[in-house]
């Protein structure tokens, strides 16, 4: 209002700035009231297509080969460069993907597969079964020296029926092959490309390779003909190598990288506390046992076994290692998402009885060990030393021997009596408990030998009927926890953390890492 | 024409120590334990598999003979190929040492100047504020390691003041410019490291050469004091420096392999701690190899240096 009365602001009935900038904000506080997820549907709004997101590890790739990939890095880059015949969601169990449907006989051991028609490679081509049949021969010929070559079954013939069917034999009846195809190793591979695996890979998936400099970063961009579209949303996924934790932090704390791999648990709670990040945790499958050898003494007797489970106070274990991010255990490494896991009454610490088999075992005053680490894998170390306090009230005298996991490998692995080790989960019940508790099982590092427990494993893994194997394996995992050569006190936490725009992205048990739905919102 | 014939004849003995160090690496490494294949496969592996890939990588012929084709190849320009990798040695080798060369570069860049500079300040104003606290940060700074500054300097000045970026993630296409930003922590934390010893030592020798009769026969000449120590006092001074610096020079491709993995810079230093973790045998090799004759070049430059600031030391 001028001095003279005359009015000097807008006309009436006017939409002035001020009036639109007060209806935005009204607008916009009452969406921001609203739950997120309604207000997703409520405005319509799809995932948004475009930006870069940079995923940061503390290890380097070493190679795309997926029949030679044994590493989690190496995983995250073949699984967004390629697809499998099935996928395994977070309750590990098997979907669609390159196959549309299956079915086997009534003795497990003939598998049929149909094929998605019009899926191409990145070079062009389309999917057929002839490439299906090439990769799984690959994988399970012995030349190739593929670590997976036991991994998925016993497969023993892959044929193709037509362009668009494909028909595993098994050796002996195999009831998991849908969920076992799913993983690492059974990555589809074109069958024209042999040579080039390793330096221009093509693959289905909704990535493809544009630079791999291991030791530094690797850098993948969405594939137009994606046959999932409008998957993938990202433009481009990038995976970069920063060999040290605080680094990783400050860069995602900064914004220079999108995501985490994993947060080690001393990092937790600073980033909880970082605005713009945010911090999600899943129960892993993986575990860290305690590895009693039972071919020489004192561990071949089940009573001294039986005795340093009854020792470990396993709370006290998680809450010092892990500040109570873990899983209590049981002895057994069968996490409780996988469908065939029982509920046992839980083991807790009874230095009393345990003191009690060792007299009766013939060690009334305690013996004397070692106990075999390495401190090239958080948590190895500190839970030998664990074990070593928590044995001490039965006299049991443990030296801790610490070494480097690639000396660990060769030296201690399968040839010392007494360690830690460390192991990932597995997809399958079968391959969780048969490769370790399985009198041939190759990775059976207790030389464990029950042939009753071998007959639940094999009526566990050819069996049809989800009932009998229900039963079976339930059976055996009560064998394994009061019999076993491990002592397994818990299953870790999985904690990765990415800045908040980062949607459609789920963590999994089992370490994967599946970018297919993820976007970044504006 | 004396300085050609000198040179020549220091490079003869470069080459001389080059070879036997080569031996010491192939030695060194042989004796490592861990099993390359077993790094390769991983522990689910077979005996039948892991055999089958060490005869594909050549390791069952005996070492003397793996010894000459090494040398032999790298004579020639093959430097083999990474067991871990699959991918030829030369280029990776030589573009991680381009980068390393660039992140010492700079260090040592800065840091000479600067330790020469504080070390005269300390020695001209000789016990006063500026002296005491120079010797104060540099002796915190060089007892430190270089992953407590590192780390350190990342948590303060990238995570807790968002000032500077913690990594050398460096997009491709990126302008000298605008990567800038990236280098200053990686350096600031390898000159801090540096200062120390390059300082003290110029301090002390400068403090001996201003006590000596020449220099006060100069100001006793009238000579401006700057110009005293500038064309007098310091070309003196410089000399055990020159050779401190030449010693640092080792220290510093020390440093760079923390560094590196600190700030994940993607350099020489890196790749020889990713190699010896996977037991990558030719990268090992032909890294340490490298590095030693930067060590031995850089050295050779020391005496040249040498000869230049001392006209009686000449060879």
């Amino acid at each position: 209002m001028k001095r003279d009365g005359t009015h000097t602001g807008p006309a009436e009935g006017s939409v002035t700035r001020r009036r639109l900038l007060q209806l935005a904000v009204t607008g916009s506080t009452l969406a921001a009231a609203m739950p997120l997820g309604q207000r997703s549907r409520a405005w319509g709004q799809a995932p948004r297509s475009g930006g870069t997101l940079k995923m940061a590890w503390a290890s380097s790739p070493r190679t795309l080969d997926p029949a030679l990939a044994i590493q989690g890095d190496e995983y995250m880059i073949t699984q967004a460069t390629y697809d499998n015949l099935t996928r395994i969601d977070e309750k590990l169990q098997p979907g669609p993907m390159l196959a549309t449907q299956w079915s086997s006989d009534a003795q497990a051991r003939v598998w049929t597969f149909a094929l998605r028609k019009g899926v191409k490679f990145h070079h062009g081509r389309e999917l057929k079964a002839s490439d299906v049949v090439f990769t799984f021969e690959r994988v399970l010929d012995p030349k190739t020296g593929s670590p997976g070559r036991n991994a998925m079954g016993p497969i023993e013939k892959v044929e193709a029926v037509d362009d668009y069917t494909v028909r595993f034999r098994m050796a002996t009846p195999y009831a998991d092959l849908p969920v076992s195809v799913a993983v690492t190793f059974g990555r589809i591979l074109p069958a024209d490309r042999a040579d080039k695996l390793a330096t221009e890979p093509s693959g289905t998936g909704p990535f493809r390779v544009v630079e791999f400099k291991p030791g530094e970063r690797t850098r993948m961009v969405r594939f137009q003909d994606y046959w999932d579209r409008p998957r993938p949303y990202l433009d481009e996924l990038w995976q970069v190598n920063m060999p040290q934790q605080a680094t990783q932090v400050a860069s995602l704390t900064g914004g220079d990288i999108q995501m985490m791999f994993e947060v080690p648990v001393a990092f937790i709670g600073a980033l909880e506390k970082a605005r713009g990040v945010s911090v999600v945790s899943v129960k892993s499958t993986s575990f860290q046992p305690v590895v009693m050898a039972t071919d020489r003494k004192p561990f071949d007797d089940n009573r001294v076994r039986l005795a340093l489970k009854l020792l470990l106070d396993r709370d006290a274990i998680i809450k010092a290692l892990w500040q109570g991010r873990a899983t209590i255990a049981n002895d057994h490494p069968v996490p409780d998402i996988n469908p065939f896991y029982v509920a046992l009454p839980q083991r807790t610490p009874d230095v009393a009885r345990a003191r009690q088999l060792l007299a009766e075992a013939g060690h009334p005053q305690g013996f004397a060990a070692e106990i075999w680490t390495s401190n090239e894998r958080v948590g190895m170390q500190e839970l030998a030393v664990a074990v070593q306090q928590m044995v001490a009230p039965a006299s049991i005298k443990l030296e801790v021997k610490t070494v480097p996991w690639s000396v660990f490998n060769t030296n201690v692995y399968k040839k010392e009596g007494l360690y830690i080790n460390n192991w990932f989960g597995r997809a399958t019940v079968d391959e969780t408990l048969y490769p370790y508790f399985h009198s041939t099982g190759s990775w059976n590092e207790g030389k464990y030998s029950n042939p009753r427990l071998d007959k639940l494993l094999d009526e566990g893994r050819s069996s049809v009927e989800t009932a009998r194997r229900k039963e079976a394996y339930a059976e055996a995992q009560k064998v394994i926890s009061d019999e076993g050569h491990y002592a397994v006190v818990y299953l870790t936490q999985y904690t990765s953390a990415m800045r908040a725009n980062v949607k459609g992205y789920s963590l999994h048990p089992l370490r994967w890492c599946d970018f297919r739905n993820t976007y970044l919102e504006a | 024409m004396r300085v050609v014939a000198f040179l020549g004849r220091r490079l003869v003995l470069v080459a001389l120590v080059m070879a036997i160090v080569s031996v010491l690496i192939f030695g060194v490494v042989q004796i490592l334990p861990g099993d390359v294949a077993v790094m390769i496969l991983g522990t689910s592996a077979t005996p039948a598999d892991l055999a089958t890939l060490r005869v594909k990588l050549g390791l069952n012929r005996p070492a003397p003979l793996r010894y000459l084709d090494w040398v032999g190849g790298t004579l020639g320009g093959d430097w083999g190929i990474s067991l871990l990798y699959q991918m030829p040695v030369r280029p990776l080798v030589l573009e991680r040492l381009e980068r390393s060369a660039v992140l010492a570069g700079l260090a040592l860049v800065v840091a000479v100047p600067l330790a020469v500079g504080l070390g005269v300040i300390s020695a001209l104003r000789r016990n006063g504020l500026v002296d005491q606290t120079v010797g104060l940060v540099t002796l915190v700074a060089v007892s430190l390691p270089e992953f407590i500054i590192g780390t350190a300097l990342i948590l303060v000045l990238a995570f807790r003041f968002a000032l500077l970026p913690p990594a050398s993630l460096i997009d491709p296409g990126t302008s000298l410019w605008r990567a800038a930003p990236r280098l200053v922590l990686p350096t600031l934390t390898l000159v801090l490291a540096l200062l120390a010893h390059m300082t003290r030592m110029t301090r002390a020798s400068m403090l001996e050469v201003l006590e000596q009769p020449y220099v006060r026969a100069a100001r006793l000449r009238g000579l401006r004091p700057r110009r005293v120590i500038w064309r007098h006092a310091l070309r003196n001074a410089l000399l055990p420096t020159v050779g401190i610096i030449a010693i640092n020079v080792g220290y510093l491709i020390g440093g760079i392999v923390v560094v590196e993995t600190v700030f994940a810079y993607p350099g020489l230093g890196r790749l020889m701690v990713d190699a010896v973790n996977h037991r990558d045998v030719p990268v090992i090799q032909m890294a340490a190899l490298v590095i030693a004759l930067a060590y031995a070049l850089a050295n050779l430059a020391a005496d040249l240096a040498y000869a230049y600031l001392d006209p009686k030391i000449r060879y």
